[in-house]
């Protein structure tokens, strides 16, 4: 019998689990894509696209985990055997390809928190960080060299990652997030605070909630909806199921997605008042609309951040150690949960150690992720981060949804087990959510996804370029996962042993 | 340029602000409080 690790305490659970889903994406992503598809009338969207999606995925993870007791790939292999075990798979080389360029970006995070503190980036924020941080190269494709200025904390970044991650589950990911996410909680609102106060901050404010709604009769923006759920929970990349596998037998399943899906949408909605009511801050101050100063990703944080806090009329620094403290503490429990998925995954696959297991998969993805940190790194982060989200972890989601829901017809066991254990019951909504309305949505995610990338290039990026890293990432992680599948479990009796046994179908 | 936020965006801003933190308050209460309390029930019934 196997000797699985555990969550000290249910809370210890759910703030993994939303350390996990908040991450980079709510601060940055998320207030642009509003403010981008309808503003506050985006807010019925993305209500709905919430509660028939994410969190009926959520509490869909969380059953295979917690059922079959097992990483991804164990899971689905308990679950139907080789047929789905390539979904944990492919789930996982998303996962690491992911991890690779996330922890670059929290090293941009950890040296702007100590850069806020004199402002160090000057008069010319954009100056500064295309060329002085990152040295970037002239053209897509041109690798050039290490860039020791960003090499060094990436470096401290993954010491950080492996140490906690040696730690185990309950004295390593818990303990961090103990720590992580209450600090993350109240610097994040101080962040927010002192930006509401700033001059100007109620035009932001208007422009972010203003509801254009007109907006709602236009399927894309419905679709933007759905994606930005899909990307913002942590689903569909192997992460929930890993985690609800070391829940105690009698743990809530429900109510705790319940609590995951809200929490992460609370923080998404304050992000969305700090980062519009600092842009309306800017507007008023240079005289502009807002529009001409929104802006998200990279550009928002490492970019119009430092120009904002440059003009700020007092606690410049200290308002801006905070708010990339805020990135660094957010992408570190996402980054944490990402490589999570691939040392269970090695660990139970190859009956391996998890000392060995956690070397071995943070260090490949640690030696991978210095590709980032060369002149060129940021044109290939960019297109790797495009295709494995869009055709990787979009992709999965639809294939796990359809097979778990219409091939294998499994919604009725896992409903069974969900009820058994958890305080909420599930009804015909999550049944629904799950074999109609989430694929409907996702298969036009899918075809206007196929339309765009066959009309244009993304980005305009060059196709030889576009060849080099976007598909063949999104394309890789796939046959990765048939090759991983093909592999034989080493332990017979950890495949076998500790879950329960499937009784009843859809 | 005017300093203020218009009804629509306040509404909407309440509107999001109610649904989605009040879908995580309650969601904890029934958590922490609600579900002792039925368990408790059905022990004593």
């Amino acid at each position: 019998m196997e000797n699985r690790s555990q969550w000290g305490t249910r809370a210890g659970f759910i703030l993994a689990a939303v350390g996990s889903a908040v991450g980079l994406g709510n601060i940055w992503r998320f207030p642009y894509v509003a403010y981008e598809n309808g503003g506050g009338a985006f807010f019925i969207p993305y209500l709905f696209a919430l509660l028939t999606a994410g969190i009926p995925i959520l509490i869909m993870e969380f059953t295979i985990g917690h059922k079959y007791r097992g990483s991804a790939p164990l899971s689905f292999f308990r679950l139907g055997g080789k047929k789905t075990e390539f979904l944990g798979w492919w789930g996982i080389f998303v996962s690491f390809v992911i991890s690779t360029y996330y922890a670059v970006i929290i090293a941009w995070a950890m040296k702007y928190t100590i850069y806020s503190f004199n402002l160090q980036w000057g008069k010319d924020p954009e100056g500064f960080f295309f060329g002085d941080v990152l040295k970037l190269a002239d053209n897509p494709g041109d690798v050039g060299g290490l860039v020791g200025g960003v090499a060094l904390p990436l470096l401290l970044v993954w010491a950080i990652c492996f140490v906690i991650l040696l730690g185990g589950v309950k004295k390593g990911i818990e303990l961090a997030n103990r720590i992580f996410i209450p600090v993350l909680f109240i610097l994040f609102i101080f962040v927010v605070i002192r930006a509401i106060t700033l001059d100007g901050a109620m035009v932001g404010l208007d422009a972010f909630f203003k509801p254009d709604l007109e907006q709602l009769t236009n399927p894309r923006v419905w679709v933007a909806a759905y994606g930005h759920i899909f990307f913002s929970l942590s689903i569909a990349f192997a992460i929930m199921i890993t985690y609800a596998s070391y829940l105690p037998k009698k743990s809530d399943i429900t109510n705790n997605a319940f609590i995951t899906g809200f929490a992460n949408s609370s923080v998404e909605l304050l992000a969305g008042i700090g980062v519009f009511a600092v842009l309306g801050f800017m507007a008023t101050q240079q005289g502009v609309d807002v529009s001409e100063v929104a802006a998200a990703g990279v550009g928002l944080a490492f970019v119009v951040f430092p120009e904002i806090i440059n003009q700020m009329p007092g606690m410049n620094g200290i308002f801006g150690a905070f708010f990339f403290l805020s990135l660094l503490l957010a992408g570190i429990t996402s980054l944490i949960s990402i490589c999570e998925t691939y040392i269970a995954g090695l660990s139970d696959k190859f009956n391996i150690s998890r000392r060995r297991s956690v070397t071995i998969g943070v260090g490949l993805s640690a030696a991978i992720s210095m590709l980032y940190a060369t002149n060129g790194g940021l044109y290939f982060l960019d297109a790797a981060d495009y295709f494995i989200n869009q055709f990787g972890i979009a992709v999965i989601g639809l294939v796990e949804v359809i097979l778990l829901a219409w091939v294998f017809r499994k919604l009725g066991v896992f409903e069974q087990h969900a009820n058994a254990v958890s305080d909420i019951r599930l009804g015909w909504w999550w049944k629904l959510s799950l074999t109609v309305i989430t694929p409907l949505l996702l298969g036009t995610m899918m075809f206007f996804l196929i339309k765009d990338n066959i009309a244009e290039n993304y980005e305009g990026y060059p196709t030889s370029f576009l060849w080099t890293i976007g598909w063949p990432v999104a394309i890789g992680a796939f046959v990765m996962s048939i090759v991983f599948t093909a592999f034989k479990w080493k332990d017979n009796t950890r495949v076998s042993s500790d879950y329960d046994e499937d009784k009843g179908g859809l | 340029m005017d300093n203020g936020m218009s009804g629509s965006a306040i509404l909407m801003m309440l509107v999001g602000v109610t649904i989605i933190w009040g879908g995580l308050f309650l969601s904890i209460f029934y958590a922490t409080v609600l579900s002792k309390f039925r368990k408790k029930y059905k022990t004593e019934q």
